[in-house]
């Protein structure tokens, strides 16, 4: 026992310092775990509140540029409303459908390092949020959110190695697996399209009906570049983003009409 | 001013700028300065071992939460705390002497530069080869820490320059 003691106290700081790190290490490799319960997050509370007082200050210096945005996307929601009032009214005379919904949020926090991004984002499980639904912008496709709090969420954007969604070459009609395997912020990688489809530069990407997440024919971006080798059955397209993630201050976060009764189906 | 008193002060400003402004810095993702590592490396020298390493867990955990990457910087800022008496022991032979932090004006700018400049650019290898993870794109990622480690070196030799003239 004595010599026990001895050697804890001799050996003191090195324990302490091989106790710190092993703690580190599994915060380090459980940290999915810990994000999705928005603990020790920005999505947490207090970090959302700093994250909020800085996207204010932020938000004065491009007041302008943001107005613009909002006027051009009110003008495109305006013709939309017209289209849709007629089927609207049909569909509630039916009654029984639940209507897809958007959350509008603000961007509190922006965070972004080679390769690893996240947005957190000022409403929660308190406005109906809750982990893996989409989140787009005026823009365009912005992410998922994958932690909640009651009013933060944190979102994996499009330009994050775990991120992946199905995506629609419009034009086409051929859908692909979006994916990002970095360093740009501005265009990201569509697989899983074969070589006997013809595709050029400048087609646009859409989101498709086969995502749970997104409501069809949201922009992704438009085809960058095409590679086709000759050896391999798909293509390497190169897609730019229309998202501008430095620019981004409101988005919408997507709540799918019947979204858990599709994804218990496809789980099944 | 007291030696409690001037830490405790770097270490607000230097965490305030590190997460409001180097956290943001727009021009290329291949740039990301840690500059919360001089508040680890301007430890008063005398400082016991293990509040060392508590104070390098806790400042690393507070990082990790401003940037949603759990336990990459505590473990690395662990492992500086850890490393920084006997780096900084072997450059200043007279170690013994000094009552406070080691800046360049307490132990001259060869010893400071020995300390600083090892110590920083093992602290941002670690960070931004565990968030990489994979050799893909090598070259992005080492470019990455060298560009990050000299910007937060030079940027720690100003402060300290313009802060502690003698």
């Amino acid at each position: 026992m004595k010599s026990l003691l001895r050697f804890l106290q001799q050996y003191s700081v090195l324990l302490l310092f091989l106790v710190l790190e092993v703690v580190a290490l599994y915060l380090f490799f459980s940290r999915n775990r810990f994000q999705q319960s928005g603990f020790l997050t920005t999505a947490n509370a207090v970090l959302g509140k700093i994250g909020k007082v800085e996207a204010k200050a932020e938000g004065y210096l491009s007041l302008r540029q943001e107005n613009k945005l909002l006027l051009e996307e009110n003008a495109r929601l305006h013709e939309l409303l017209a289209t849709h009032t007629i089927a609207d009214t049909l569909l509630q005379a039916t009654g029984k459908t639940e209507q897809t919904r958007f959350v509008a949020a603000n961007v509190v926090h922006w965070f972004h390092r080679s390769r690893q991004a996240f947005l957190t984002i000022d409403k929660g499980s308190a406005d109906s949020v809750a982990i893996g639904m989409g989140v787009v912008s005026n823009m365009g496709i912005v992410g998922v959110t994958s932690a909640v709090t009651e009013h933060y969420s944190l979102v994996m954007p499009v330009i994050s190695e775990d991120f992946k969604v199905n995506a629609l070459l419009k034009k086409q009609g051929y859908t692909g697996l979006l994916c990002w395997h970095g360093p740009s912020e501005h265009t990201a990688d569509l697989e899983d399209v074969v070589q006997h489809v013809e595709v050029e530069v400048g087609d646009t990407v859409v989101t498709s009906a086969l995502s749970a997440l997104f409501t069809e024919g949201i922009n992704i971006g438009t085809i960058e570049s095409v590679e086709a080798v000759p050896t391999e059955a798909y293509y390497n397209l190169k897609v730019r983003l229309t998202t501008d993630y430095r620019r981004l201050r409101s988005v919408y976060v997507i709540r799918q009409a019947n979204q858990k009764e599709r994804e218990q189906l496809e789980k099944k | 001013m007291n030696i409690a008193v001037s830490n405790i002060l770097r270490f607000v400003v230097v965490i305030i700028v590190q997460v409001v402004l180097l956290n943001h810095l727009h021009f290329t993702p291949l740039l990301t300065p840690m500059l919360y590592v001089w508040c680890l490396l301007m430890l008063p020298v005398k400082l016991p071992k293990w509040a060392e390493l508590l104070i390098g867990f806790g400042l690393g955990l507070l990082m990790d939460i401003s940037t949603n990457t759990l336990g990459l910087q505590t473990f690395s800022c662990v492992l500086i705390a850890f490393l920084r008496p006997m780096i900084l022991r072997n450059a200043v032979p007279d170690w013994e002497r000094l009552l406070a932090s080691p800046t360049m004006h307490e132990i001259g700018w060869g010893a400071y530069l020995k300390t600083v400049i090892p110590l920083t650019f093992l602290h941002h290898s670690i960070v931004i080869l565990m968030q990489n993870f994979s050799l893909a794109g090598i070259e992005y990622t080492l470019a990455n820490i060298f560009l990050s480690t000299i910007v937060a070196v030079l940027t720690m030799i100003v402060c300290d320059l313009f802060l502690y003239r003698p």
